[in-house]
């Protein structure tokens, strides 16, 4: 596939194709989790100044091979690909794929050591990235636990290949008791040799009296000297109810950009589109809001969401929104969002209208399993390419074959907004799970 | 630099190995949630169950209220296996990968009682909330490989 040209991609394709053919051979020791999905969608688009019908069919893989060995050794794979079955030009290249993560763990038994090697995705305090390499955590004490990476950035390999991309870091969390978790962490980075992050960052959970609890992060920034974010939230749980007023704050210089490309100096290869301009802005966002969430019964849920925006340079915003949300049996949902955007920053307000339901606890005589629909209307204040309103509707239904081995589903969507006088697209999707239903 | 890179690298193997002499063993959550403990596919409401908090973890932070789905990063940043008790990998990569090329409402879109936020026509709506608060667009299409899609049209 053309987008699987990288060497570490094809590596691990090669990998997870090699773990297929020897499964049958040795699945009598292993414990395995397959799913294999297709999507098939459907739309038209205007490909060269002609209505174009765009054909893309999807397969997904995912492949779990849990004790290989003895010792606590399993894998865990993840990838896609796609094909334009028309070759409408709609995308860069007719085939296309990734793997999202494929790696070896390592899980000592009755232990907190746990060790990756290969492609995976890392949370760790200031690092939310997918890398090519190592990973380890464990506890040194029962307070204190320790986690590390290191290898090559996957976001960074589209500029310029991989030659001089590294990144690292890891977190230390001291655990203090039934009263506070602290951590410490850090991400280094480099694109083509150049500095993409530098970030160190503090998190903390502490509770408090009440059942309440304080958290956060805060992220500094070393190549800017100064704080990128802080992310703090109070939870506050009072009967049925739960308050949780949050500050959020963003240096955009610090946050959008770090290092000195050579292309655009002062700014960095991490920020370069379509967030560079920022990084050179001066501005500063801090978000004051206030999350509540009403537990009426187990069936009705209620919350709302305020967020108070102010900026160092541009003017306020504001926005509110309220939910009504029914919860049935299994996956069975139905609610109603309203919100409303009152956008000075961006020149425009609008107002949002949600309407949605899932219900899989149908009657017999239906001949799918589920239906689901979702009705999403925004009122713009201000004309967006001459129309002022968006109504995306959507409508899906499904069933389960083999004893729950295989899912079919079909949903079929229609918009009309500023970008589409009248759009209808429709998806497909078939998905077997290897080893249920026997 | 690579010199650099070889000791850290170095670093994160000792550290590795000292964690592997050292281990005491502190909390860390099951791989899996225990399956007599009959989770309910619904979102489910840790402290139901489990106390808000005792000696080893805070549960009252994983509580899957209503704004759990946007809401989750700090929680998740701080203990993930908490989340791999119940979700696959897959299930959270679907939003948090390096390159997913289709959008989580448009690989699920009959879940919709996921509230996902790029449901509908969010090619309008994003003009005003990017420009209201670009740091939330940074936070996911924050690197050259998932800005690919923005560069489109802001390249």
């Amino acid at each position: 596939m053309t987008g699987v040209g990288q060497l570490v991609p094809r590596w691990f394709f090669c990998g997870l194709l090699t773990l297929l053919l020897l499964l049958p051979s040795v699945s009598f020791a292993l414990s395995s989790n397959i799913e294999l999905e297709a999507i098939q969608r459907s739309f038209e688009r205007d490909v060269s100044s002609q209505s174009e019908r765009v054909l893309p069919g999807y397969g997904f893989l995912k492949l779990e091979l849990k004790d290989i060995t003895a010792s606590g050794i399993s894998f865990h794979g993840y990838a896609w690909g796609r094909y334009d079955i028309t070759d409408s030009k709609y995308f860069d290249n007719q085939a296309e794929g990734e793997l999202v993560y494929g790696y070896l763990e390592y899980r000592k038994k009755f232990s907190t050591l746990r060790a990756r090697l290969g492609r995976m995705h890392v949370f760790e305090g200031v690092a939310n990235e997918t890398v090519d390499g190592l990973w380890a955590a464990g506890s040194v004490t029962p307070k204190i636990s320790l986690s590390g990476y290191a290898g090559q950035p996957v976001g960074l390999s589209s500029t310029n290949g991989r030659g001089g991309d590294l990144i690292l870091g890891g977190r230390a969390a001291f655990h203090g008791s039934d009263k506070y978790d602290v951590g410490v962490s850090v991400k280094f980075s480099n694109n083509d040799g150049d500095a993409a992050d530098r970030l160190i960052g503090v998190d903390l959970s502490w509770a408090l009296p009440k059942d309440m609890t304080l958290y956060g992060i805060s992220k500094f920034n070393t190549d800017a000297s100064s704080f990128a974010e802080h992310s703090w939230e109070l939870n506050i749980p009072v009967a049925e109810f739960t308050l949780k007023p949050f500050l959020q704050y963003y240096d955009y210089d610090s946050y959008f950009g770090t290092g000195d490309s050579g292309l655009y100096p002062g700014v960095g290869d991490k920020a370069r589109l379509p967030f560079r301009n920022l990084a050179k802005s001066g501005e500063s966002i801090a978000i004051l809001g206030l999350d509540s969430f009403w537990r009426k019964s187990e069936t009705w849920n209620l919350g709302a969401k305020l967020k108070y925006y102010t900026y160092d340079q541009n003017n306020n915003s504001q926005y509110l929104s309220a939910v009504v949300n029914y919860i049935g049996e299994q996956h069975t949902q139905t609610g109603c969002e309203l919100g409303y955007m009152n956008g000075e920053a961006a020149n425009n307000n609008y107002l949002l209208l949600r309407l949605y339901t899932y219900q899989d606890q149908l009657p017999e005589k239906f001949l799918v399993d589920f239906i689901s629909s979702d009705l999403v209307y925004a009122l713009y204040d201000q004309m967006i390419y001459n129309k002022d309103s968006s109504l995306f509707l959507s409508l899906g239904a499904g069933k389960h074959f083999f004893g729950d081995a295989l899912d079919l589903k079909l949903s079929g969507d229609y918009s009309v907004d500023p970008f589409y006088t009248s759009d209808l697209r429709a998806t497909l999707s078939a998905t077997y799970y290897f080893g249920r239903g026997r | 630099m690579l010199k650099n890179f070889r000791l850290l690298i170095l670093l994160v193997l000792v550290l590795f190995l000292a964690a592997c002499a050292l281990d005491k063993g502190g909390y860390t959550p099951p791989e899996k949630h225990p399956v007599d403990a009959e989770l309910p596919p619904k979102p489910p409401i840790c402290v139901d169950c489990h106390e808000a908090r005792n000696e080893d973890f805070n549960w009252a932070q994983y509580n899957h209220t209503i704004f759990f789905g946007q809401d989750h990063r700090l929680p998740a940043s701080r203990q993930n296996n908490v989340c791999s008790m119940c979700h696959t990998r897959s299930f959270c990569n679907d939003c948090h990968a390096t390159r997913v090329e289709l959008k989580p409402s448009d690989k699920n879109p009959t879940e919709t009682f996921r509230r996902m936020p790029h449901r509908g026509d969010y090619l309008s709506r994003h003009r005003i909330d990017g420009r209201v608060d670009p740091t939330s667009c940074f936070r996911c299409h924050g690197n050259p490989k998932t800005a690919s899609n923005c560069a489109r049209c802001h390249g």
